[in-house]
């Protein structure tokens, strides 16, 4: 069990340093690309600047509340493109909101309400919400976390589990907002790399939840 | 799709552009020239000046609602912790196929988060969001069309104009710009509603005080206007949010071409 910790402090370590490494200078997160492949949604990441997919299997998006401080618990990021003109696309938020404890997620009592074009769904119960892919598509749904009861949320590092899904599509692997409320951009990075190694691959949205609370019983013990 | 490929010399000196196809080409560009605001749009390979814009209510499948276009400054383009916004400089206007009209009944909610004005009769205060931590400022509005008494019309090519402003206390305001929106209407419609902005208003501007109906000139029609919409904000030249006798006084001083 020992040298279990051991690796798991090694590993972070050399996770959270090469994260350092890679935000000595803040660089913008990239938007959410979905395409299809092999007649499945694939999630990537999209530069809607230059138009360019830099990485085609992305699973795991950043963002961070607040970059106006008129909305300190809203982003409008990641935003969405897809080439996929004339289908309509099914964004499925899982239920269940994590928050970062520095070695994992433990489940949150906040909410996350993602909202586009008047219809919305939340991490109390999960839900969906669908649009059409026009020519160019540029979308920026609305993110906004919430504490208990509608109280102002704690600030930390939130986890959000999606898949997205179209009709004669198979719907896409779960891919991963890491959504970042007052912290550093160190803790998000390595936030975010924690979901990278241990929870893409992964056999669904439910392994948020459970890795979740293995994370919190390995820190308590 | 990019209708300056249709239009003549003038349109394409002014400049218009429907959403294109291009990742990028929809959104309209800012940029800082000469220290103001410029509105322009990416054609596929450069960056073009443009004033007037084209979008499609329902285009991501949701009825009378658009986020497009979006706005899109470079990094570097605005000072760090200032904010940039818009201004609606007119009521919401509606295509009749020959001129710009009065929308009536329909109001344009042009929403941000918990921000939201409403472009009805009359011009609205617009409102600011922040510049990115690089300088750059990209946004997308939501924009829905409603309205305030019956249902909207089967079809329309409905304008809003704007300006953008930025809070740097340097930085001029944008010249105006229209943003035509397509709700239901024909691509033909859509164009000839641009073109017809283009050509009327963004090309040096023929409209004047007066000139309801956006012919140029004020005349009877103008004059048949206001009273056909005396007691409503339809025709309102002063701002009181009534058409009255100010008004009608107003068309009549401007009587002729307009300067």
């Amino acid at each position: 069990m020992q040298q279990h910790h051991r690796i798991s402090i090694i590993t972070l370590f050399t996770l959270t340093t090469f994260a350092a490494a890679a935000r000595a200078e803040k660089e913008p997160h990239l938007d959410l690309w979905i395409t299809a492949s092999d007649g499945a949604l694939v999630t990537g990441g999209w530069d809607h600047l230059t138009g360019s997919v830099i990485n085609p299997s992305q699973r795991v998006f950043e963002a961070d509340f607040g970059i106006d401080p008129a909305f300190p618990f809203s982003t409008d990021e990641p935003g969405i493109g897809s080439d996929l003109v004339g289908v309509t696309l099914t964004m499925n938020l899982a239920p269940g909101l994590g928050r970062w404890n520095g070695d994992g997620f433990d489940l949150s009592s906040a909410v996350l309400l993602a909202s586009y074009g008047g219809q919305s769904a939340t991490t109390t119960a999960g839900g969906s919400f669908g649009f059409l892919v026009s020519a160019g598509l540029d979308l920026h749904p609305e993110y906004t976390v919430s504490g208990a009861g509608g109280t102002d949320p704690a600030n930390g590092i939130y986890l959000a589990a999606f898949t997205v899904s179209a009709n004669g599509l198979a719907s896409s692997a779960t891919f991963y907002a890491v959504l970042n409320l007052g912290m550093t951009e160190l803790d998000h990075g390595a936030a975010a790399a924690w979901v990278e190694s241990n929870l893409v691959p992964s056999p669904g949205a439910g392994a948020v939840l459970a890795l979740a609370g293995a994370a919190s019983r390995r820190r308590r013990r | 799709m990019n209708l300056a490929l249709a239009a003549g010399a003038s349109l394409a000196a002014v400049g218009i552009a429907l959403h294109a196809s291009a990742q990028h080409a929809g959104d309209i560009s800012l940029t800082v020239s000469d220290g103001a605001i410029a509105t322009a749009a990416f054609d596929g390979a450069a960056t073009v000046p443009v004033r007037v814009f084209g979008a499609s209510f329902g285009d991501t499948g949701v009825a009378h609602f658009t986020s497009n276009p979006g706005f899109e400054a470079l990094p570097g383009t605005f000072a760090t912790g200032s904010r940039v916004g818009f201004t609606p400089r007119a009521g919401l206007r509606r295509f009749t196929g020959e001129a710009l009209a009065p929308a009536g009944e329909a109001e344009l909610e042009v929403r941000f988060l918990t921000l939201a004005t409403v472009i009805g009769a009359k011009p609205a205060a617009g409102f600011d969001l922040a510049v990115q931590s690089n300088g750059g400022w990209h946004r997308h509005f939501n924009f829905t069309l409603r309205s305030t008494g019956g249902a909207l019309r089967e079809s329309g090519v409905y304008v809003a104009e704007l300006e953008i402003y930025s809070t740097d206390g340097a930085t001029l305001p944008s010249a105006p710009f229209w943003i035509a929106f397509s709700d239901g209407a024909s691509a033909a419609e859509h164009e000839a509603a641009m073109a017809w902005i283009a050509a009327n208003l963004a090309d040096g501007g023929t409209r004047c005080a007066g000139d309801l109906d956006g012919d140029g000139a004020v005349g009877a029609p103008d004059l048949a206007a206001a009273l056909s919409a005396w007691g409503t904000p339809d025709a309102d030249l002063t701002g009181d949010g009534d058409t009255n006798a100010a008004d009608l006084a107003a068309v009549l001083s401007a009587w002729g071409a307009c300067p």
